[in-house]
């Protein structure tokens, strides 16, 4: 490791304030952090804790007003980042700092070609002819892995995946040879296989001497990537400190916290947190309580002026499954291997092409919706994002009470019962009134579970309930719907792409890949002795904190 | 305790409100007209004298402390006439729109949800119409029907209808795919339900800002209208029409063009301000 005295940027006592309705915001308070040269740093913090904005106010990315640095410099190579005229400030980014963002699609323009993005930035930044510049784009594009990188330069960013998106992302910030890249959350949108690629793509970086500062909330990833940390809670540090030490012995309690709340894919102790296993789950259901047998659901491609169909995309194909009644089967796969279709699928929300349904020894696949009703009770769903699963129009009451509403169910005066969901899911009942704005993604996320526990069902869908969460809260959320197993029998088909949080919580796993199961077995077996390639693939992807030895190796890899 | 705290907590429409009350241009625009309304409903109570009755010995004279506004060629009182013509713009803006509002949302909204092929039938059915040439079809209708208030409610409504329902459409299919409808699904409501408590609502921030500026419009069509004489007839009066004739003879008697041109923009120019300021405060943070 490369240890040097010499720092590349100095941020000392940074204070940002934003200015609302509502008072004065303050966050950031005091903030001081280093990055040497060939340094990967870690800044760490929950939604809300101040991290974006640090690292935004060190490229003045923040938007003033609102925003105002109250006090504080960011020294980068002898210049105060936070003073410097625009016009040699505009100089640096790009080419001295570059910067990540987390959503590849909306820091590409939509409306030009990513040829055109990545050579009109080479241009700006360096003496570059056109054909130069295009050439040079190919490149790095070649570089970051793209496939083909010649034709993508004449694609829009819509035709890009999200992980092909964040490769050109990368490639723009990489390709001026900055001395220091800012990435916010660059993997948090991302497959964890996909993730791995780019952490191994950015680690090449480091041999070239760029530093990185990583603001992240994943605390696996800075395991196996950073040299240092910085941990910040509520606009403020409260640790610092080299990655192994802090790893075994956190100072601060918060950190501890946080560590404990990551899930651990391998973690074998503390089997009280850990389901039943689903062989003594599977015999207490006699039948099982939902059984599906060859599903498949398929989606026309349509092409050409009259839409004839010239193909299908086989989102769910030919798939069997079965889930007892109490017990939790987790799904996995990519985005794009189709388990939210087969989610929404087995509880009615998607129509099926062919296939069974079974639901207590009753055929519900390809009912219509007046004759599906009785059972939808029965059935329900859980989303990921917190942000988009209330409507924002109605009060935590109305929300909570109208499903019961629409089946004669409501036997109490409405308040009473939405204070009894609340109190169901460790609200207090004062939100009852309250409309979803004023909640955070955790609060909307237990409002959410509370509608669907409203109906009393026994089946719920969980479809990356926890993925949009901060670590901690992901834990809570877990906790409680484990409690509520405990409590009322309810049956969960548990899907997501992170192994280790469907790990916390299911017997059974199903490993999904292109519209197939492609392996299936108790959740240990699943994870100690994959079976198949892809499974392996997947479970290789995963970063597991604390493991020394993929730390060097992902530290390592050429 | 519970009771205070739920007094604290805003829904999102006191919230927009909030928001507009710091918005002077809008507060104006508001002001503005919540005043020309109120005025035009106390007309009668205002000024002494009819709208109708004619003092041809007095004739065409400019403002005096007896007439504010001066008289029209008939002799009579200008500020009168403008109020009494408020009257008819004002309502000719608000129900056609209210009635463009009707159609629109409902036809939006049951194209945008339902999709598909019903979604491409309904909108084409939109496209047809909006081909056709909206002037000869409301002069046909005055032509056939004759002249009839209610009706040029109604012709006006049925042609502004249009733009709002592709709107209402657009931003149905955005709402459409949020999770909380796909709850409300599987929660068992009916798509009736579902389009009235779960889409409607979320949908009317941008309807109602389009709304405002849709008023203006229809108050200067009917002012169109009326100019061609195919919307209200004298002696009824109405912006339209007292701008249509102060043109006739502003070089001799200029107010009888001011006045009522000056009523019309700052109208205008208020339910522009308002439907602005109601933008920024439905806007989604």
């Amino acid at each position: 490791m490369i240890r040097t005295t010499e720092k590349l940027l100095s941020v000392n006592d940074l204070t940002v304030h934003f200015d609302t309705d509502e008072g004065v915001v303050e966050a950031v308070n005091d903030v001081s952090l280093d990055i040497r040269p060939g340094e990967i740093v870690g800044l760490v913090g929950e939604s809300g804790s101040g991290k974006t904005v640090t690292a935004q106010s060190i490229l003045r990315l923040v938007p003033r007003p609102p925003a105002r640095f109250v006090g504080g410099s960011a020294v980068f190579n002898g210049e105060d980042l936070l003073t410097l005229p625009i016009e040699r400030l505009r100089r640096i980014r790009g080419a001295g700092i570059s910067m990540i963002f987390q959503e590849p699609m909306t820091a590409l323009s939509p409306l030009h070609r990513v040829g055109r993005q990545l050579s009109e930035m080479l241009r700006f930044h360096t003496s570059l002819d056109p054909e130069a510049a295009w050439k040079f784009g190919v490149e790095w594009l070649d570089k970051v892995g793209l496939p083909e990188p010649e034709q993508r330069m004449s694609f829009y960013p819509h035709h890009l995946s999200g992980g092909m998106r964040q490769r050109v992302m990368i490639a723009m910030a990489l390709m001026l040879k900055p001395r220091l890249i800012i990435a916010d959350e660059p993997s948090t949108a991302l497959d964890v296989t996909v993730q791995a690629q780019i952490f191994r793509l950015l680690m090449r970086m480091k041999e070239e001497d760029t530093s990185m500062l990583l603001i992240t909330h994943d605390l696996a990833v800075v395991w196996e990537v950073c040299d240092r940390i910085y941990v910040m809670k509520d606009s403020r540090l409260v640790e610092r400190g080299d990655i192994e030490p802090i790893f075994r012995e956190p100072a601060h309690d918060y950190t501890r916290s946080l560590l404990r709340a990551v899930p651990r894919l391998y973690e074998t102790g503390d089997s009280a947190r850990r389901p039943e296993t689903g062989a003594r789950q599977a015999t207490m259901g006699r039948n099982g309580l939902l059984q599906v047998k060859n599903l498949r659901v398929w989606f026309p491609v349509k092409k050409g002026l009259f839409a004839r169909t010239t193909g299908h995309v086989k989102a769910v194909d030919d798939i069997d499954l079965a889930i007892a009644g109490g017990t939790t089967v987790g799904l996995v796969g990519e985005s794009g291997s189709g388990k939210t279709t087969l989610g929404r699928a087995v509880i009615g929300l998607q129509a099926i092409n062919d296939g069974s349904i079974v639901f207590e020894d009753a055929e519900i696949g390809g009912l219509n919706k007046r004759r599906l009703k009785p059972w939808r009770r029965n059935l329900q769903m859980i989303f990921q994002d917190p942000y988009s699963s209330l409507n924002p129009r109605m009060t935590v009451m109305d929300i909570l009470t109208e499903g019961l509403q629409e089946h004669g169910l409501l036997d109490m005066p409405k308040r009473d019962k939405a204070v009894q969901l609340l109190e169901e899911v460790e609200l207090r009942a004062d939100m009852a009134n309250r409309y979803p704005f004023e909640f955070s993604g955790g609060e909307r996320q237990r409002i959410s579970i509370a509608r669907a526990l409203s109906l009393e069902p026994k089946f719920i869908v969980c479809d990356e309930a926890v993925s949009a969460l901060d670590v901690t809260i992901q834990a809570q959320i877990i906790e409680l719907l484990r409690r509520l197993q405990a409590r009322y029998g309810i049956a969960y088909l548990f899907i997501s792409h992170d192994l280790s949080v469907v790990r916390q919580l299911s017997g059974q796993i199903l490993v999904m890949h292109q519209g197939k199961i492609v392996e299936r077995g108790r959740t240990d077996d699943v994870i100690f002795n994959p079976q198949h390639e892809y499974t392996r693939t997947l479970l290789d992807a995963v970063p597991v904190p604390g493991d020394l030895e993929r730390r060097r190796r992902m530290r390592t890899a050429k | 305790m519970v009771d205070r705290l739920d007094s604290i907590s805003v829904s999102p429409r006191q919230d927009a409100w909030r928001r507009l009350k710091k918005n002077r241009p809008a507060m104006f625009g508001l002001f503005v007209l919540a005043a020309l309304v109120t005025l035009s409903i106390l007309a009668p109570w205002i000024t002494p004298y009819s709208y109708a009755e004619q003092n041809l010995e007095l004739g065409p004279s400019a403002p005096s402390s007896a007439h504010w506004m001066g008289s029209d060629l008939f002799g009579r009182d200008l500020l009168t006439r403008m109020l009494y013509g408020s009257r008819i713009s004002l309502a000719v803006g608000f129900i056609a729109t209210a009635v463009a509002l009707l159609i629109g949302v409902t036809w939006g909204a049951l194209a945008g949800y339902l999709g598909g092929r019903i979604d491409a039938l309904m909108m084409r059915a939109v496209d047809v119409l909006y081909a056709l040439p909206f002037t000869i079809f409301i002069i046909l209708l005055m032509v056939v029907f004759g002249n009839n208030i209610i009706l040029l409610f109604l012709a006006i409504g049925a042609v502004e209808w249009l733009t709002m329902a592709r709107i209402v459409r657009g931003q149905v299919l955005h709402v459409k795919q949020q999770d909380f409808v796909e709850a409300a699904v599987s929660l068992g409501l009916t798509r009736l339900q579902i389009i009235t408590r779960h889409v409607i609502p979320n949908v009317m921030g941008p309807v109602i800002v389009y709304a405002t500026l849709t008023v203006p419009n229809v108050i200067l069509l009917e002012s169109f209208l009326s100019f061609l004489g195919l919307g209200i007839q004298p002696p009824q009066s109405s912006w339209g029409l007292l701008i249509s004739y102060g043109v006739e003879t502003m070089e001799e008697y200029p107010w009888l063009l001011i006045y009522p041109a000056a009523l019309l923009s700052l109208t205008l120019f208020s339910l522009n301000f308002l439907g602005d300021g109601l933008r920024d405060a439905l806007s989604e943070r």
